[in-house]
């Protein structure tokens, strides 16, 4: 895996980093958890070296997670009932049984699981946990025990612990350390320096509190800390591992909180996977599946000497790849500087306030549920910050599991009402709606119908995954009635690997659907009757508007039912157009781009069709004719019946192109001059005249963005060669 | 040909003496009424005013269950060519009910064609689909639809072979994976594709641009989203090996897919039937 010394060092560097800060962190979680510290140090540990031998992600860190911290609390609560010792060691036991459910997700291939919930849901689990951490740290922060528990409750506690500092309770160096640790947390990483933007924050703050700690004794007059305010690790290190026991499993609550777990460890570990795959520079694709079997392992290991759930962690992997961390041995090495630490300084660790631990809690739960979460929801759209803040509600008053499988049902019931068809929204959920097939070599056209929302995205993502990366895919979403923001974000992560892998990805289609805010991956669905659409354009028609403004031309999104020219084609004569809409013209008016929306004449109307056409004006009238390749269809009947014409002195354009019209004689005239030469130059057209004007269009489906380009550098030089 | 008193009863008829001019012979309109009231007049002055029957065709009129005495009615005449016009989409009840286009599908021992968009005018079938699966029927399907295709001149055939998704050709978690997946896909694509092409061996049809498409998808979904993605105008599938009952609608599959959702005109080849359709 390693192949340069280069890469050692950068690798060893970086784990170097994380460790520093994976340090404050296990001690920290593991002690929010309501376990001895020890217990976030072993599961790192053994996160760093069972992730390195079977896991496939590259940069990920794994260690003790946020997303447990409240579960595994309330589980030494529960299952201890009272006996703070016995509820550890019971919970020893559901982490691995735990550990075990999370190997067999890996094994019958979970990896999808993160996929299936609607992103709101997501943020606004996390953001809930963020809130209890928070709420609870701060407590601890200024150096008071809090009694209760819950988000609510907790945070209705803290008058009485500033009352309780008031009275002098809480002695003045630990809260005095915590404010200034928090603070410095905020303020470090923003300034710009070179020293406090390689080494992070946390680990400045740690050596704070270990400095202040070694010199207050040495003078009086400052403030000091009294020992039950510091960590406390065991003398031996034997006395740190403990075994699991599993007296509870007769218990229901113990099955319950092993399975919550299992859940809330995969989920977060499956996000942070992906989030990092997302960063990874070289864009390589990590398997969820072989990630999970992993982690199962990794936990099933740290909980039989006594460590918490392993799960990977999103905030530490950052650091990791942050520092220049380029594959799994910066984890690993990681893992080992940790012990190492553990084993040189233990005694010089025994000084970590606690006030700095819970600082450093408190700024990432912080991260979690700060407003500008609120705000990156807000620009989706009012509904999505509906249902992300519905979710955060049901969170902080119920637990994760209720909160997060109401987020999704209240997405579900949500985008049920909004779609307004109750039998066609259940009746297409679960019924295959995509189509991958190869149009050329390698270019892939992947058309998705009816529903795209979360809980059939998977059936969207195995298609997409199938697809080289190096490939040119268009997705193709004319067909689709409503269009979700989750399956646009996933989509969205999918184009920058396709791009960074030098293929493409275009997404086709969504003009019509109408999104429902400004921002480019918010909900798609059917265009309402009464808003208006001022400035809500898709990706497609702003890389249009870009394009024309560059080129002078003039672009206008906006739907008109102006088509008179478009009549009067034979193309058009069977067919019921409905409007045109992005419109592309030059300041002459010599040629006219749209995208049309026509109907095949029928009764039932439901053949609906979209294509990108090409419209030139003549400078003079000539005989009508089509003009196609040689092999592909006769798209006018009427024309049918006519013979191909052709020209003896180009009898590669003959041979190559179809020609049709009535009065040979003058279509002939038309066409010699520049016109053959220009044409077999070029990419081959269906071309047809009606007389007064050309109609060229390539395929019978909208255009992408390069296709346009295409057309219109066609259109400009054709009515050069016409006016000669 | 089955007719009823609907709106679009005269663009079908139209639609069925413009395919016979072309393929058949004779043509048989039958309608079968409940007896309780009488349309006979209306849809007979309704057929002849249609005016431009060019081939020979007769009535029959008969009372009682519609789709078992339509196939009676096939079954007698030895017909090769059973025409019924169908709705695209059909509702909730109706799917599960089985509307009598349904029902004839899956009783029916000639081949049907199911008629979505009858048009008033003459519409051509410029662009059919049909199925490659690879199956004793296949082979003749395919060159039942080369004869179609060639009397109705139409200009481009897309043979789309479904190929149903596996733990080689549908894992691709990762780029390893992925590797695998497309290199399976590969193979696969080749074999078929030679496959078809030796079916394929010593036709020649003029004007007729042939492709072919390997589909990795659920089958029987796939070609039915491909043929209107594609805006093709008919498409073309073998019969169903065994006959459809209710246990099919709830768990849906094959077939099934494409009867519920009708994405254009579709032709079910009997290859049993002893004298072909489209002569």
């Amino acid at each position: 895996m390693i192949s340069k010394p280069q890469q050692i060092a950068q690798n060893l560097q970086s784990g170097l980093v994380v460790s520093l800060v994976a340090l404050p962190l296990s001690f920290g979680l593991a002690l929010a958890s309501g376990v001895p510290p020890m217990a976030g140090i072993i599961a790192t540990v053994a996160g760093a070296i069972f992730f390195f031998l079977f896991g496939s992600s590259r940069l990920i860190i794994a260690g003790p997670g946020n997303g447990l911290v409240v579960l595994s609390l309330y589980a030494v609560g529960v299952l201890g009932q009272g006996d703070a010792f016995l509820g550890y060691q019971l919970l020893l036991g559901a982490i691995f049984t735990s550990g075990v459910f999370i190997l067999l997700m890996g094994l019958f291939r979970f990896g999808v699981l993160s996929e299936l919930f609607p992103a709101a849901a997501i943020r606004g689990m996390l953001a809930a946990i963020g809130l209890i951490i928070l709420s609870r740290q701060l407590h601890i922060l200024l150096g008071v025990n809090p009694e209760s528990s819950g988000a609510f409750q907790l945070l209705a506690e803290i008058p009485h612990t500033v009352h309780l500092i008031r009275i002098g309770e809480s002695p003045v160096a630990a809260y005095a350390l915590g404010i200034v640790s928090l603070i410095l947390l905020f303020i470090l990483p923003n300034i710009k320096l070179w020293i406090f933007q390689k080494i992070p924050a946390p680990i400045w703050v740690l050596a704070l509190g270990i400095a202040y700690t070694y010199l207050a004794p040495h003078f009086g007059n400052w403030p000091q800390l009294a020992d039950e305010k510091l960590i406390n690790l065991p003398a031996n290190i034997q006395d740190a591992f403990v075994w699991p026991s599993f007296g509870a499993w007769t218990n229901g609550s113990f099955w319950t909180i092993s399975l919550s777990l299992a859940f809330i460890a995969a989920v977060e570990s499956l996000l942070s996977v992906k989030a990092i795959d997302k960063l990874d520079p070289e864009q390589r694709r990590s398997n969820a599946n072989k990630d999970l079997r992993a982690l199962g392992l990794a936990t099933m290991a740290s909980s039989m000497v006594g460590g918490l759930n392993v799960v990977a962690v999103i905030a530490r992997s950052s650091v990791n790849l942050n520092n220049g961390a380029s594959n799994a041995y910066s984890n690993l090495f990681h893992g080992l500087f940790l012990a190492l630490f553990l084993a040189l300084f233990s005694t010089q660790l025994e000084h970590i306030p606690l006030a700095v631990l819970a600082a450093i809690l408190v700024h990432t739960g912080y991260k979690l549920t700060a407003p500008s979460q609120f705000r990156a929801m807000k620009e989706l759209g009012r509904d999505e910050l509906i249902l992300f803040i519905l979710t955060y509600l049901i969170t902080l008053l119920s637990n994760l599991i209720i909160g997060i499988l109401s987020g999704m049902l209240i997405t579900l019931v949500y985008q049920l009402i909004t779609l307004g068809k109750g039998t066609y929204f259940f009746r297409t959920l679960f019924r295959p709606n995509v189509l991958l097939f190869e149009e050329q070599s390698h270019k892939y056209h992947l058309s998705v119908k009816s529903m795209s929302n979360f809980l059939n995205y998977i059936r969207l993502k195995t298609q997409i995954d199938t697809v080289e990366p190096e490939a040119e895919l268009i997705l193709d979403f004319s067909l689709a009635h409503y269009v979700d923001h989750s399956v646009l974000e996933h989509v969205q992560q999918y184009r920058n690997r396709f791009e960074t892998a030098g293929g493409s990805l275009e997404i086709i289609g969504l003009d019509d659907l109408y999104p429902s805010s400004s921002h480019p991956l918010s909900n798609r669905k059917p265009r309402g009757e009464k808003r208006d659409q001022k400035g809500k354009l898709s990706k497609r028609q702003k890389l249009l508007r870009l394009y024309a403004a560059e080129h002078n031309y003039r672009f206008s999104h906006y739907e008109v039912v102006e088509y008179a020219e478009f009549k009067a084609f034979e193309y058009f004569k069977s067919k019921f157009i409905h409007l045109l809409r992005n419109r592309l013209e030059p300041p002459d008016k010599s040629w006219l781009w749209t995208d049309i929306h026509f109907e095949d004449n029928d009764f039932y109307g439901n053949a609906l069709r979209h294509a990108s056409m090409l419209y030139v004006p003549l400078p003079k009238k000539t005989a009508p004719f089509v003009l196609d390749q040689e092999r592909l269809l006769d798209r006018v009947a009427h024309l049918a019946g006519f013979k191909d014409i052709n020209f003896e002195l180009h009898p590669d354009f003959s041979q190559r192109f179809k020609l049709k019209g009535e009065q040979v004689k003058e279509i002939r005239s038309f066409f010699n001059g520049g016109l053959i030469s220009f044409l077999e130059g070029q990419k081959q057209y269906h071309i047809e005249c009606n007389g007064d004007a050309l109609l060229i269009f390539s395929k019978e489906r909208v255009a992408t963005v390069s296709e346009i380009k295409q057309m219109v550098n066609f259109a400009e030089q054709l009515t050069e060669v016409l006016k000669k | 040909m089955g007719i009823g008193l609907s709106p679009s009863l005269i663009a079908n008829v139209k639609e069925a003496s413009r395919l016979c001019e072309l393929l058949g012979e004779e043509i048989t309109f039958v309608h079968v009424s409940d007896g309780k009231s009488d349309l006979r007049q209306a849809i007979e002055k309704q057929v002849e005013e249609v005016g431009t029957l060019a081939v020979k065709h007769q009535f029959l009129w008969k009372e009682g269950d519609v789709a078992s005495l339509i196939l009676e009615v096939c079954e007698d005449l030895n017909a090769d060519l059973l025409l019924v016009g169908a709705l695209p989409r059909e509702g909730l009840l109706r799917y599960y009910m089985g509307s009598i286009a349904r029902q004839l599908v899956r009783k029916s021992n000639c081949s049907i064609l199911l008629l979505t968009q009858p048009l008033l005018y003459p519409k051509s079938y410029r662009h059919i689909v049909v199925n490659g699966v690879d199956h004793p029927k296949t082979d003749y399907t395919i060159h039942k639809t080369l004869d179609v295709a060639a009397a109705l001149e139409a200009s481009q055939l897309n043979i789309v072979e479904e190929i149903p998704p596996n733990k080689n050709t549908r894992r691709a978690a990762d780029d390893d994976e992925a590797a695998r997946c497309s290199r399976w896909r590969h193979i696969i694509e080749k074999r078929e594709q030679h496959r078809i092409k030796l079916s394929l061996k010593g036709t020649e049809i003029p004007n007729l641009h042939i492709e072919t498409k390997i589909i990795f998808g659920k089958p029987g979904y796939s070609i039915g989203h491909f043929t209107q993605t594609s805006g093709a105008e008919l498409l073309v599938l073998n019969s169903p090996d065994t006959k459809l009952g209710f246990i099919d609608r709830v768990f849906t599959h094959d077939l099934e897919y494409i009867l519920s959702e009708l994405p254009s005109d579709l032709l079910i080849v009997h290859s049993s039937a002893q004298s072909s359709p489209g002569k």
